[in-house]
């Protein structure tokens, strides 16, 4: 399932895939399958992400 | 520099993957040479591969399972055990080629030493760079997105790490095999040194043309361009090797029907010269060939009859590869003349069925890739040209002899023209 929260949320904050990967330390692919619902990302990086974009983890990875 | 969880979790599933691919070729590489060529020498490589292979497995599936809990540390673990587990594959099938060069010496044989490992070496390469590209990660993943200035630095600490490797490998298998031929020191020595610097350079080489294209290729990424780069570097070097692979043929040919008169001592070993020169020139152009289509898979992750070709030809690219270095260990000199002139005909037979399925995939490959294409005249172009050849090979075989190197020289670059042009971006 593709995560609009995620991208709507990094391209808020002006951040390109790439700038974002930079600051939480991965790949821009991973950012990008993130994004697009291609990967589950483990806790640990769910809350790097966070942290970076300034959300909780229920504004970003939480579906009901 | 990253530290990726998805990478690290990928890597290790598909480092487990080349393990047991090797294994398996390395088990049907020792069965054939066993049966119709057994030598020392020959069996050793295989053998050290096959056995490190079956341990890093057995190790990895059974003991990792039963002792580590059932949860994400557990799929890290296991994913960090996979890849220490592939190094040090690598490192015992290098340590097994010394090993082999120690033997050879004393007891040798009438396949090259070299042999095995570059066979092994190309397709554990091909089998790699198509897993990789497949899940979306870069080669020198740890620091692609570095500044070219850093990322350089970096791939020329890696090679000298494969330096300090060679170095240390190369002394330890000095040491214990200078007491087997100490009246022979010099002689042993040089032919040690020279079998070095060819481990060292060959990898040292392929490494650094790797790391430039994958950069070239990085630096691509989401941006429209009128041509790929990296597709245009691979494809050179394609080019480049087809051309001295089917000058090599050629002129094999000639020399062995007579048509060119060369002064040497021995015809026969000066073709099997030839003739292992040629083997080398084809497993690099085919390298190149399947790094191209691995690259290529990457403008088509979302069509997926593309795909679908594309992972057929690397597929039937591997195939060519095994076959062309399994078929020549059944024919031996032991066998009837009969007996050798029927495994031949079937020989040619598999080779040019794989070679009509290559093309008829090639073809279908570049009919659907035609809306990605900006030179799509170059396809009836290539097309017409792959239907002529094969006509005149099914009428008269004999003639294709100055035909086919031609064909192949001339293909390489019409599919170069074709490739490089491919249209839209990759997307990441």
């Amino acid at each position: 399932m593709v995560n609009e929260k995620l991208k709507a949320a990094r391209l808020q904050m002006g951040l390109s895939q790439a700038d974002l990967a930079k600051l939480v330390n991965v790949a821009r692919q991973t950012i990008n399958m993130i994004e697009n619902g291609d990967y589950n990302p483990t806790l640990s990086l769910c809350i790097k992400i966070c942290k970076v974009l300034n959300k909780t983890l229920d504004e970003l990875f939480w579906r009901v | 520099m990253f530290n990726d969880e998805r990478i690290n979790l990928t890597s290790g599933k598909i480092y487990r993957n080349t393990i047991i691919f090797s294994t398996l070729y390395s088990l049907f590489y020792l069965i054939f040479i066993s049966i119709y060529n057994f030598s020392i020498a020959n069996i050793i490589n295989p053998a050290i591969t096959f056995l490190t292979g079956m341990i890093c497995f057995i190790y990895g599936e059974c003991i990792l399972h039963i002792s580590e809990k059932k949860d994400e540390r557990y799929e890290v673990s296991k994913s960090n055990y996979y890849y220490k587990s592939f190094l040090i594959f690598l490192i015992n099938i290098f340590l097994g080629f010394a090993i082999t060069i120690a033997i050879f010496f004393r007891f040798p044989s009438n396949i090259a030493p070299n042999n095995y490992l570059l066979n092994i070496e190309i397709l554990n390469f091909i089998f790699l760079a198509y897993q990789f590209k497949k899940n979306d990660i870069n080669f020198n993943y740890s620091f692609i997105a570095l500044d070219n200035h850093e990322y350089y630095k970096c791939v020329l600490n890696n090679i000298l790490k494969i330096l300090i490797f060679t170095f240390f490998a190369y002394i330890l298998i000095f040491i214990i095999s200078i007491f087997f031929y100490f009246q022979a020191f010099i002689t042993f020595g040089i032919t040690f040194l020279v079998a070095a610097l060819i481990s060292f350079f060959s990898l040292a080489i392929l490494y650094f043309i790797l790391s430039w294209i994958e950069k070239v290729l990085y630096n691509e990424y989401n941006d429209y361009h009128s041509y790929s780069k990296s597709l245009l570097i691979i494809f050179l070097f394609f080019v480049f090797f087809t051309i001295l692979l089917n000058l090599t043929n050629l002129y094999m040919l000639m020399v062995s029907t007579g048509d060119i008169k060369v002064e040497v001592e021995s015809l026969g070993a000066f073709i099997s010269k030839l003739s292992l020169q040629s083997n080398y020139y084809s497993y690099y152009t085919n390298g190149f060939l399947a790094l191209a289509f691995c690259n290529l898979l990457l403008y088509f992750k979302k069509d997926k009859s593309c795909h679908l070709f594309i992972q057929v030809l690397i597929f039937i690219i591997l195939t060519q590869i095994i076959y062309n270095e399994l078929a020549p260990l059944v024919l031996s000199t032991h066998m009837s003349e009969q007996m050798i002139l029927l495994l031949m005909k079937i020989r040619s037979i598999i080779a040019t069925t794989l070679t009509y399925i290559y093309n008829i995939f090639m073809l279908l490959l570049a009919i659907f890739m035609v809306k990605n294409l900006r030179f799509s005249v170059w396809i009836i172009v290539y097309s017409s040209l792959a239907i002529f050849v094969s006509i005149i090979d099914l009428i008269d075989k004999n003639s294709l002899y100055l035909i086919f190197p031609l064909w192949n020289i001339i293909s390489a670059i019409i599919l170069t023209l074709i490739m490089i042009k491919v249209k839209g971006k990759i997307s990441i």
